[in-house]
C-alpha cells in the first residue's frame, strides 16, 4: 500500500481507537495489526508525531506486571483531527467504490 | 534477531536526534518488548512483528521533519482559512516535495555550547596554550644557553622534559577546544 495513504489510515485508526478510552502503545499496535497487515513498529512513530501535534496527552500508569506503561489520552484537538480524517476517509472510500464499480 | 540486536540496529539510525528524543523513542520499543515478553512471546517473535528496525527508525527521522512542515504550514496558513488538514485529502499534510522548503532546524542547546566553546577558546584555552608553548620553548632556549654551565646531564634532561610537558599540554588544550567547537557546530544543525 502507498505509504502516505497508509500513514493517514493508521492515524485515523489510532485516533479512533483512542476515542473509546485511553490505551498504551502495545495495545494499539496489537489491535491494529490484528486487522491490517502492518509492522507493529510503524505505530510508534505515528503516536509520537500525533503527540507532538497535540492530538493526545501521555501519562504513565503502573501495571500489575512489569514496569509502568505509557498511556495515550486523546485531546479535543485530537478529536477534531479524528473527525476530519474520518470524513475524508468516508468520502474517499465512497468515491473509490464508485470508480471501481462497486455498484 | 533478539531484543538487543534489534534495539542496537534501531538506535544506530537515530544518531542525528538529540539524546532526550532518542531515549524517549527507544523506551517505547523497550516497553513493547517488555509487555510482549510478559504476554508469553519470544524476543524473536516480537522482533518479527515489529518489522525492520532500520525502516522503523527512519520513520522517526522523516516524522520529525514532517512535524516541522505541519507547524510551518499552520503558521503560514494562520491568516487564511485553510487548515493544515484541508479536505483536499491525505496528500496535503504529507506531500514530500514540499518538505524541501523546511528551513534547517537549529538546536539551541548546541548553539549555546558552540558560542561558549568559542568564548572559552578566545579568553582562556588559546592564550593559556600559547603561554604553555612559549614557556616550553623558553625553557629549551634557557637550558640551551645555560647548558654549558650545567655539567649534570640529569639537570638538562629535567629541563627538556619540562619543556616537552609544557608544549604538549598547550597543544592538547588547543585540540580539545577545537574539537568541542567542531562537534557543537555540527550538532547545532541536526534536528532536535
Amino acid at each position: 500500500m502507498n505509504t502516505q495513504l497508509k500513514k493517514g489510515v493508521l492515524e485515523l485508526c489510532v485516533l479512533s481507537l483512542l476515542k473509546s478510552g485511553d490505551k498504551y502503545g502495545y495495545e494499539l499496535a496489537e489491535s491494529i495489526s490484528k486487522e491490517i497487515a502492518i509492522s507493529e513498529g510503524t505505530i510508534y512513530p505515528i503516536l509520537r508525531r500525533l503527540r507532538d501535534e497535540g492530538c493526545f496527552e501521555v501519562y504513565l500508569r503502573e501495571s500489575s506486571s512489569g514496569p509502568p506503561r505509557k498511556y495515550y489520552k486523546i485531546t479535543p484537538h485530537g478529536l477534531e483531527i479524528q473527525e476530519q480524517l474520518f470524513s475524508e476517509w468516508s468520502k474517499l472510500t465512497a468515491r473509490v467504490s464508485n470508480l471501481i464499480g462497486g455498484n | 534477531m533478539n531484543k538487543n540486536d534489534y534495539l542496537n540496529e534501531f538506535s544506530s539510525q537515530l544518531s542525528s536526534l538529540d539524546y532526550q528524543s532518542k531515549q524517549d523513542i527507544i523506551s517505547d520499543f523497550e516497553e513493547h518488548f517488555s509487555i510482549g515478553l510478559s504476554s508469553g512471546k519470544t524476543e524473536e517473535q516480537i522482533c518479527a512483528e515489529l518489522g525492520n528496525p532500520i525502516e522503523n527508525a527512519r520513520q522517526y527521522l522523516s516524522g520529525e521533519k514532517k512535524v516541522t512542515f505541519v507547524h510551518a504550514n499552520k503558521t503560514a496558513n494562520s491568516a487564511t482559512t485553510a487548515a493544515p488538514y484541508s479536505n483536499t485529502g491525505y496528500n496535503s499534510p504529507y506531500n514530500p516535495s514540499q518538505q524541501a522548503n523546511i528551513p534547517p532546524r537549529t538546536n539551541s542547546t548546541y548553539t549555546l555550547l558552540f558560542a561558549l566553546a568559542i568564548i572559552i577558546g578566545i579568553f582562556f584555552s588559546f592564550p593559556v596554550s600559547f603561554g604553555f608553548i612559549c614557556a616550553g620553548i623558553g625553557i629549551c632556549v634557557a637550558a640551551g644557553v645555560t647548558g654549558a654551565m650545567f655539567t649534570s646531564p640529569a639537570l638538562i634532561a629535567f629541563f627538556i622534559s619540562l619543556a616537552v610537558l609544557f608544549v604538549l599540554s598547550g597543544i592538547i588544550l588547543t585540540m580539545l577546544n577545537c574539537w568541542l567547537i567542531k562537534i557543537c557546530n555540527r550538532k547545532r544543525y541536526t534536528a532536535a
